[in-house]
């Protein structure tokens, strides 16, 4: 299972694969906003990508944007400190599956991150 | 008989060797010499059975000549020979090019150090001691550490310390090359009868046990160690035996067996083995190193640079400043004068006197006596095992600084907790990534907290703080137990018992009568040596573990400095 975190934050991205590793997944990759992702998921080829929405040069909506132009199925969690109602619903409008809200704790994001793979029956 | 004809049998006579491989005629001296003639010795030897192949007709023409010449005198001559059989070849064994080179070095250096061409006063050019000739007695006087030659090698740049008189192979090597026997050509007698030739020998004995042959002769080494190749025999054997000295004659000895010298080891030579070395003689200034066991029947007087390393234990007559590593325990007959020492076992040297130096012992020491009379500063620990004490040491040092980052960490994020009321996007991940450093740091914590438990139960297990004397303690001798340092001002003479009683501090049972040790000595705390006080039952792997497994490497091998920490970086 492959994992792209995409955030500007190092600290965020930290904390994110900390609960990652926690969960069994090994194989993570990291970019620093939107258009750094898009650069690096033709190689890596993710399962999975948790995307924070404010980041620079390339936001997090516009990504899932792009993405979802190009790929329809891969999972997408948005993980940020946007949590208005209308947000939320903007993100899943875009083609985001799940949504996570900062400060979120080790076991929620472990709990989102499992329902979604299972939503999507990708397999860990 | 026709007339005209005439009988010559019993005028010849045949006459054969041993083996009927040569006919010889003989003639009895006769005047009648006719109807002789080379066609009727022929026709003799034919009724004779003798093969037409095997007579030599030039022979009879020659012998026949001979009889009519001279028919009143004797005359034999060989006129019939067979083949003689060609018996086969033995198996031979050819010393393999390197190894024949290596012999022949070692000859060659053994014949010029007769001769006197190598000695160690020429190679060092340093003042005669009386050491010095290998043809003089050993003496037990320890020459000063300054007299020795800085360089171990010659003008030529060659070391002649380094040149092993020996052939040491290492298993897998070639060592000859066999050439198989052959079966040999049959002969054949003078009446036709087949003279079997003998096959070569096979010379199985030739080699033995540690050397395999494959089928294409080339002879390889099973085992590691020393060669002996003799004119009937070639063999290796694990375990090299030296009748005189270690020193030029026998080099500097790195061997992977066992190694026992019968004479004395010198100045700056080496005895490395894999297995146990046992040694008669005096050991000088030199450097033992054993995978396994030390015996000195004898004693070393290292002149402060000898050294001693033993993965397991050391015997010992006496050792005189001697530096030295027992990974097992110790045992020495009668001093251990001047001496570093560090012994991760027991010390049973019930009949020893201890002067000077320092020694340290993991646990229960058995001494004779510690000091002298004439109050040499001796030092002694006990219970300590140093490698893993710095270990708890630098644990120690490492939580001190987790321990202050979690609280800054802390105190941080609470300040901007109580500032902040309504956190923005930033402040919230700020707040995130705090909360992070705090719970990683917290994580390394427990995982170093669990990694000192278990090295003080290590320490706890393969320590014991237990000093036994049968004769005395005198005056300033300097004691360190965990936890404290026990300065003798007063000799203490007689049967005596140090150990840490229950309220961790070290009692005297001083003949059959118990005491604190402060009664007769003085007691300053002291954490040179860590109090082992805590065990956690839960860390059972931990008690399973040996302080020197059967392959000399302990657990402690790997702990010799923080690696061995988790998360202590």
């Amino acid at each position: 299972m492959k994992i792209l975190l995409i955030d500007d934050s190092k600290t965020m991205r930290n904390i994110q694969k900390s609960v990652l590793k926690q969960l069994g997944y090994t194989e993570i990759e990291e970019a620093c906003d939107g258009q750094d992702a898009l650069s690096k998921i033709g190689a890596f080829k993710p399962d999975l990508c948790l995307v924070d929405w404010n980041m620079p040069i390339m936001d997090g909506l516009t990504f899932v944007t792009t993405f979802r132009q190009t790929d329809k199925t891969t999972p997408l969690i948005m993980v940020t400190t946007e949590a208005e109602k209308s947000r939320v619903i903007q993100a899943i409008k875009a083609g985001v599956n799940n949504y996570v809200v900062k400060p979120f704790t080790p076991d929620l994001l472990s709990e989102r991150i499992t329902e979604t793979l299972a939503k999507c029956s990708v397999g860990s | 008989m026709e007339r005209g004809e005439h009988d010559i049998d019993h005028l010849l006579k045949l006459s054969t060797d041993s083996s009927n491989i040569e006919g010889t005629l003989i003639w009895e001296p006769s005047e009648s010499v006719s109807g002789i003639s080379s066609l009727a010795l022929q026709g003799y030897l034919a009724g004779r059975n003798v093969r037409d192949s095997a007579i030599d007709s030039d022979a009879l023409e020659t012998f026949s000549k001979a009889i009519h010449a001279e028919p009143l005198v004797a005359h034999e001559l060989v006129v019939a020979r067979g083949t003689p059989p060609i018996h086969g070849d033995s198996a031979t064994y050819t010393i393999d090019p390197c190894i024949a080179a290596q012999i022949e070095r070692i000859s060659a250096r053994a014949d010029a150090i007769k001769a006197g061409n190598i000695t160690r006063s020429m190679i060092e050019q340093t003042p005669d001691d009386g050491t010095d000739d290998p043809e003089c007695g050993h003496t037990d006087d320890a020459t000063e550490p300054s007299e020795l030659p800085e360089t171990d090698s010659d003008e030529s740049g060659t070391s002649h310390y380094d040149q092993m008189g020996f052939v040491v192979v290492q298993r897998g090597d070639t060592i000859a090359h066999k050439s198989e026997r052959s079966e040999g050509v049959d002969g054949c007698d003078i009446f036709g009868k087949t003279i079997p030739a003998h096959e070569g020998k096979l010379n199985e004995g030739f080699l033995d046990e540690s050397i395999f042959v494959s089928p294409d002769g080339v002879c390889t080494a099973l085992i590691s160690g020393v060669l002996t190749a003799t004119d009937t025999s070639i063999s290796i054997s694990n375990h090299l035996s030296i009748h005189g000295d270690v020193d030029f004659t026998t080099g500097r000895i790195t061997f992977p067996g066992s190694v026992s010298v019968k004479g004395s080891v010198r100045d700056r030579f080496f005895v490395h083995a894999l297995k146990d070395i046992e040694i008669d003689g005096l050991v000088e200034a030199a450097d033992l190193q054993s995978d396994q066991s030390i015996t000195l029947h004898r004693g070393m007087a290292g002149k402060d640079i000898g050294q001693t390393n033993a993965e397991q234990n050391l015997t010992a007559g006496y050792l005189e400043s001697v530096i030295g590593t027992i990974k097992g325990n110790a045992a020495v007959n009668s001093e251990i004068t001047n001496c570093t020492l560090i012994i991760r076992g027991e010390l049973h040297a019930d009949s020893a006197a201890l002067r000077g130096g320092a020694v340290e012992v993991s646990k229960t020491a058995r001494i004779g006596s510690i000091g002298s009379v004439q109050g040499v500063k001796t030092e002694v620990r006990i219970g300590t095992l140093p490698d893993v004490e710095k270990l708890i040491r630098n644990a120690d040092e490492l939580l001190k600084q987790i321990e202050r980052k979690i609280e800054i960490e802390t105190s941080k994020k609470e300040r901007m907790d109580k500032a902040i009321t309504k956190p923005t996007p930033q402040q919230i991940e700020e707040l995130m990534g705090l909360q992070f450093e705090i719970d990683e740091l917290q994580s390394r914590k427990n995982d170093l907290d669990t990694s000192r438990d278990i090295l003080l139960n290590l320490l706890s297990i393969h320590t014991q703080a237990k000093l036994e004397i049968t004769k005395a303690i005198y005056a300033k001798t300097v004691l360190y137990f965990p936890g404290y340092r026990c300065e003798f001002s007063n000799d203490l003479i007689g049967e005596s018992v140090i150990t840490i009683g229950s309220n961790s501090k070290p009692t005297l049972n001083y003949l059959g009568k118990s005491m604190p040790l402060s009664e007769r000595a003085r007691i300053i705390p002291d954490d040179r040596i860590l109090k082992a006080e805590f065990i956690d039952p839960d860390l059972e792997v931990i008690e399973q573990i040996e302080p020197v497994s059967q392959d000399g490497q302990g657990p402690l091998d790997d702990m010799d400095d923080g690696s061995a920490l988790p998360n202590a970086a």
